[in-house]
C-alpha cells in the first residue's frame, strides 16, 4: 500500500506491506533504528516514537494506521548536531547502561515535557510507567528528565 | 495468506459495515490495534484483512445530547486519553476517567479506544465496571439497521459479546445524570493502581442528607464478565456509609465474586480480600465527590 508518513520533519512516500508495523517501517525501510524492537506486544515502550506529538508504541500500529500523520523519533530530538536538553542530561546523569530504553525513554519524556514544563517527579514517573529499562537506571532516568524540564525553562526565559 | 492481506479503509460506517461482510469472517475491524497488532506480531491471529474503524468520524463523537443538556455520548473510537482529558467525563462520570487513567502505560491510553475496550471483552476490561454502574447503553449498527443493547446485556463471556457478524459499536450512551449523582472507580494493580486490573470496583450513587441513594456497583476482573453487585446494592440502599457500612458492603461484594482458579495475576483469596477496601474506597469516594457536588451546586 501507499502512504505517506513525515518523519522528523521530512516527507516519505512510501509503499509499505499493510501487515508492517509502524516500527519496521521506522527501521526497515527509512534505517532509523533508534526505536528498538523489544517485545513487539506494547509491553516495554522501547519502541516508542511521537505521532502527532503523542507518545505511541510504535510496535502496535500499523503503518498503514499511521499513514498521513507527522511522527518524531529519537533522532528527531538534536536539531542542526547539537543534542536535545533531554539528550544532554541523560548523558550528565548517566541514565544509559545499555541503552536499549533511551530512545523510548526519551521520546516518552519528549512528550511530557511539551505538554507540561513543569512536571513533578510523580508525573514524570507516570509518563514514563510505560517504559521499562532493565538495567534499572530509573532514578537517574527521572533526575535527568528534571534537569531537561529545568534547562529547556530557562531557554524560554 | 500474507500476501492476500488487506486493510481496508472505509469512509464511513455503512461502508466499513459493507466492507466487513465482503472479507467475511476471516477478516476483522480494527480500532486503535493495541491488542491486535501485538497477536498478528506473536502470530497468534493472522486475519485476510482489516476494516479500519480508528478514523470514522462517526465514531469520533464525545458530546452531551440535546445541546449540552442531555446525557453523554461517547463515541468508540475515543481514546482513553480523550476520556482522561474531556472535561466532560468529570463530575457525575469520573469513574470513567478514573479507569482511563488506571492504564499503566501513556502510549497505550494515546492509542486505545473506548469501544475496543468494551468489544474485545477481556474480563479485566477497565472501562467495563464503570460503565456498567453507569447503567450504559451501547448504539450498535449493522447491515440490518441499528438496534441498542444495555452493556449488561452486551456481555455475554470472557472475550464474548452479542456482536453479530460485521456489526459495529457506534457509541455508548449515558443517561442524564440527577444532580449530586457521582461515581468513581478502583481498582488493584502490581504498581500504584496502574495496569491491568487484579480486581477493580466501580460505584455510583447519589447522596442525599448523608444517606446512599441508587447506589451501583460493579466489579471487575474477578468475574467472568464484570458485572453488578446486586446484594451490596441493596444492602446500601439509604445507609450512612460510614466505616461499618462500608465494610459489610465491601465482604457482601467479596463473596458475590467468582475469581477463576487460575488466573495469573493473583489467586481467587487474594482477589476476594482485596475487593473489601476496593468496594469500601470506591463508594467512599463517590459518598465524598456526591457531597463535593451538592456543596458547590449550592454556592
Amino acid at each position: 500500500m501507499k502512504i505517506a508518513l513525515t518523519v522528523n520533519g521530512k516527507a516519505h512516500r512510501l509503499d509499505v506491506s499493510p501487515d508492517t508495523t509502524l516500527l519496521m517501517v521506522l527501521r526497515d525501510e527509512l534505517r532509523l533504528i533508534g526505536a528498538k524492537r523489544a517485545c513487539d506486544g506494547g509491553e516495554c515502550g522501547a519502541c516508542t516514537v511521537l505521532v502527532e506529538g503523542q507518545a505511541i508504541s510504535s510496535c502496535t500500529i500499523l503503518a498503514v494506521a499511521a499513514r498521513d500523520r507527522q511522527i518524531v523519533t529519537v533522532e528527531g530530538l538534536a536539531k542542526d548536531g547539537n543534542l536535545h536538553p533531554l539528550q544532554k542530561a541523560f548523558i550528565d546523569h548517566g541514565a544509559l547502561q545499555c541503552g536499549y530504553c533511551a530512545g523510548g525513554m526519551l521520546t516518552a519524556a519528549k512528550a511530557l515535557l511539551d505538554r507540561n514544563p513543569t512536571p513533578s517527579r510523580d508525573q514524570v514517573k507516570r509518563a514514563l510507567a510505560g517504559n521499562l529499562c532493565r538495567c534499572a537506571g530509573y532514578q537517574e532516568i527521572i533526575d535527568a528528565v528534571l534537569d531537561a524540564a529545568d534547562t529547556l525553562r530557562g531557554d524560554l526565559r | 495468506m500474507r500476501e492476500a492481506f488487506e486493510y481496508l479503509i472505509p469512509s464511513c460506517v455503512d461502508e466499513a459495515i459493507v466492507l466487513r461482510r465482503q472479507i467475511g469472517e476471516r477478516g476483522c475491524f480494527i480500532a486503535g490495534g493495541t491488542e491486535i497488532v501485538p497477536r498478528m506480531n506473536r502470530g497468534e491471529f493472522a486475519p485476510i484483512g482489516l476494516v479500519e474503524l480508528s478514523r470514522l468520524q462517526e465514531l469520533c463523537v464525545l458530546d452531551h445530547e440535546d445541546g449540552g443538556h442531555g446525557g453523554l455520548r461517547i463515541g468508540a473510537m475515543i481514546t482513553h486519553a480523550e476520556v482522561e482529558r474531556s472535561p466532560l467525563t468529570k463530575g457525575p462520570w469520573q469513574a470513567l476517567s478514573d479507569a482511563s487513567s488506571s492504564i499503566r502505560s501513556p502510549q497505550a491510553i494515546n492509542q486505545g479506544t473506548i469501544g475496543g475496550n468494551i468489544v474485545f471483552g477481556v474480563p479485566s476490561a477497565d472501562l467495563v465496571p464503570p460503565f456498567l454502574a453507569l447503567e450504559a447503553n451501547l448504539r450498535l449498527k449493522g447491515a440490518n439497521g441499528e438496534r441498542r443493547l444495555p452493556l449488561r446485556d452486551f456481555l455475554v463471556g470472557p472475550y464474548r459479546n452479542q456482536l453479530q457478524d460485521g456489526e459495529v459499536l457506534i457509541e455508548v450512551r449515558l443517561s442524564k445524570a440527577d444532580e449530586n449523582f457521582a461515581s468513581a472507580f478502583c481498582k488493584a494493580a502490581k504498581y500504584r493502581g496502574l495496569g491491568l486490573a487484579i480486581a477493580s470496583v466501580a460505584a455510583a450513587l447519589t447522596l442525599r442528607e448523608g444517606r446512599v441513594h441508587d447506589v451501583r456497583i460493579a466489579i471487575g476482573a474477578a468475574t467472568p464478565v464484570p458485572r453488578r453487585i446486586a446484594e451490596a446494592e441493596a444492602f446500601l440502599e439509604g445507609k450512612v456509609p460510614d466505616e461499618r457500612v462500608l465494610r459489610e458492603a465491601g465482604h457482601l461484594v467479596a463473596a458475590a465474586a467468582e475469581p477463576r482458579e487460575d488466573s495469573i495475576r493473583a489467586s481467587p483469596f487474594y482477589k476476594r480480600k482485596v475487593l473489601v477496601p476496593l468496594t469500601e474506597r470506591a463508594v467512599a469516594s463517590a459518598a465524598a465527590r456526591s457531597r463535593a457536588q451538592s456543596s458547590e451546586g449550592n454556592k
